[in-house]
């Protein structure tokens, strides 16, 4: 399965498209509540953990919410985190991928998930996190990463004489 | 090609494929800065840069011009060039950043670009500024583009000769 390319808003009013963000790389893209969310919170905790192995790894971090960008911006400065947030405040993007989370009828967020991808789109893996206990750990993610990575780099096993 | 040249120039430069005069911050001439679209360099001061922040048709702008002091030669991977790279990640994006390289494995310096209200005022934030002394200069139209930041979190080269942030092994 293909993920749609959709196009969003990021933290800095940029209009990103989802593969020009990918380009090359593996992705972790994330869908998530909003930053009120203790366990949304927690999660992020988790990422910005990983930040400093992906840093060094070749992928890609992307995280999307029904939050504006200046709201997206603000959450990301403070997590410290350095990937690219995404603002669907239209909810246009949500209604296409039905992430509507229907049991919050006040905030209308996504519902939490995580999606691992290939650079073309491709969905690896897909975890669906509105128990928290469904979201990735971040070994399983770190599995994905190397799986899609071994998959896509020519040269995983390294040249030798 | 993922990359061009870039030198500050006395003068207008023949060949350049871009160029724009450039101001120091009380007004006084600072030269040209020029890019080259080229294999070879075209001037000894010359570096390589990330080349989608070249834009001819890019609106004039304030840059911070980071250079290492005669002499110095500082790795490309030193801690506190790695940390800058995570502040510009980290920070609120400015119009455009590139590193500065001359070969495969120092640290040559950095531009980085600005434009709107208090731009020159954000440019003493430039996290590459910690690492050896700016200069703020404005240039005139026609040389810097804007650039999205680039996605991240990723603060390693896509191969040596590139550029940070150019993000990509392939080279369109």
């Amino acid at each position: 399965m293909t993920f749609l390319d959709f196009s969003l808003l990021d933290h800095a009013r940029n209009t990103r498209r989802l593969s020009e963000l990918a380009a090359d790389d593996p992705v972790i893209l994330q869908f998530f509540r909003g930053w009120w969310c203790p366990k949304e919170q927690a999660f992020f905790r988790k990422l910005v953990a990983l930040q400093d192995e992906a840093e060094v790894a070749y992928c890609r971090m992307i995280s999307v919410s029904v939050d504006p960008p200046e709201v997206s911006a603000a959450f990301r400065a403070g997590l410290g985190a350095r990937w690219t947030f995404l603002s669907d405040a239209g909810r246009t993007v949500q209604e296409q991928l039905r992430l509507r989370e229907t049991t919050d009828t006040v905030n209308h967020p996504y519902v939490p998930a995580v999606f691992t991808l290939f650079p073309d789109l491709t969905v690896h893996r897909f975890y669906d996190g509105y128990w928290f206990w469904g979201r990735p750990t971040l070994e399983e993610l770190r599995q994905d990463m190397r799986h899609i990575t071994r998959a896509i780099r020519p040269d995983w096993q390294a040249p030798t004489p | 090609m993922s990359w061009c040249w870039l030198a500050l120039v006395d003068a207008a430069a023949a060949g350049a494929d871009a160029q724009a005069r450039v101001h120091e911050r009380d007004g006084s001439a600072a030269g040209w800065l020029a890019a080259w679209r080229r294999r070879h360099r075209p001037t000894r001061d010359a570096r390589r840069i990330d080349a989608r922040i070249v834009d001819p048709s890019g609106d004039g702008a304030w840059v911070s011009l980071v250079r290492p002091p005669e002499g110095a030669r500082l790795p490309f991977d030193d801690l506190a060039v790695q940390q800058a790279r995570r502040a510009a990640l980290a920070g609120r994006p400015f119009d455009g950043v590139s590193t500065l390289l001359r070969d495969a494995s120092h640290f040559e310096g950095a531009i980085t670009v600005a434009r709107g209200a208090g731009a020159e005022r954000r440019l003493a934030d430039d996290p590459f500024c910690r690492v050896f002394r700016a200069r703020i200069l404005r240039v005139d139209g026609g040389l810097l583009g804007r650039v999205a930041p680039p996605c991240g979190p990723t603060i390693e080269r896509y191969g040596s000769a590139q550029p940070w942030p150019w993000d990509r092994y392939a080279v369109s």
